[in-house]
């Protein structure tokens, strides 16, 4: 891809022009990289706050009305509400599985067939997840299928 | 709404399958009992196309969305449940469309037969196409995974 980048005129306002035939995964990221900016997830361990790439995290959960960011070993409370960080978090990458829970794509390993129309998701750190059935066309979509 | 729409969508895909295998079925049954000469009546479609419908109905035994608690147990017991449900629908109506003669026993015994070749098939179909549908959607996520040449970020 050729990257050009030009002088402004004076008075002139800074302007990111993308020029594709389709918008690929790749501009999606790159478009969402330059909407989110540097912006690090805020999560809770031990009483410390620590910033840390969304794309360190396995899923996100909510148990108890809290929600919690499952690492691939570290658990870390986080503040925000389910439904604001499935808005915040890239689209592309993340997904609502279950009522409670949404899942980094790319940590899943493999999926099987669970019982009743729901998929089991075997992530990269050996834990299991279920895909509730109602979100498994949203996968399928995901995944263009 | 939407949820809705999805569910109808589930509750045809299994009519469909319970249809085609009710029909397979309902063949060697005929053949078997009333004889390979026999010939059926619309009236016998009809009546195979609203047991089906009802069949099919008893899907609503399992949730659409993650109930709090679904188990494999919970999974389990609501499909012995099912499979009540469709012994319950099929001999009751078989009995009274004169599918079979409650006193012949061997009749009785080949509706078993037949519901229970019906169950197998169907839950077996669904295993197999959701299978496949893994199989599909590991090939993406592989195909996701793998480090693109040129990649922006």
């Amino acid at each position: 891809m050729k990257i050009t980048i030009l002088d402004l005129k004076p008075g002139e306002e800074e302007e990111l022009i993308i020029k594709c035939s389709e918008i690929s995964d790749d501009i999606k990221r790159l478009l969402n990289c330059f909407k989110r900016g540097n912006r690090k997830l805020s999560v809770y361990k031990d009483g410390c706050i620590h910033l840390i790439e969304h794309q360190e995290i396995y899923y996100f959960e909510t148990v108890e009305q809290k929600v919690f960011a499952y690492g691939e070993e570290a658990v870390y409370e986080i503040k925000s509400k389910l439904y604001e960080l499935e808005e915040d978090l890239p689209e592309q990458d993340f997904l609502r599985v279950t009522k409670s829970m949404i899942l980094n794509l790319n940590k899943i390993e493999s999926l099987a067939p669970a019982l009743g129309g729901r998929f089991e998701a075997l992530l990269k750190n050996g834990e299991k997840i279920i895909i509730s059935r109602q979100y498994v066309v949203s996968l399928k979509r995901k995944l263009g299928l | 709404m939407e949820k809705l729409i999805e569910y109808t969508k589930i509750v045809l895909k299994f009519y469909t399958k319970i249809t085609t295998a009710v029909f397979f079925c309902a063949m060697i049954y005929i053949m078997i009992f009333w004889g390979t000469d026999y010939e059926i009546e619309i009236i016998w479609v009809g009546q195979i196309l609203f047991v089906s419908a009802l069949c099919a109905l008893g899907i609503v035994i399992h949730p659409c969305d993650d109930e709090e608690g679904y188990s494999k147990k919970s999974f389990f017991l609501r499909q012995l449940l099912y499979y009540l449900y469709v012994n319950a629908v099929v001999m009751t109506c078989g009995y009274l469309f004169h599918w079979y003669y409650a006193e012949n026993w061997k009749m009785v015994l080949g509706m078993e037969a037949v519901i229970l070749a019906v169950f197998v098939i169907v839950t077996l179909t669904t295993y197999l196409i959701e299978y496949k549908e893994a199989q599909k959607m590991n090939k993406k996520l592989r195909e996701r995974s793998k480090p693109k040449t040129g990649s922006l970020i």
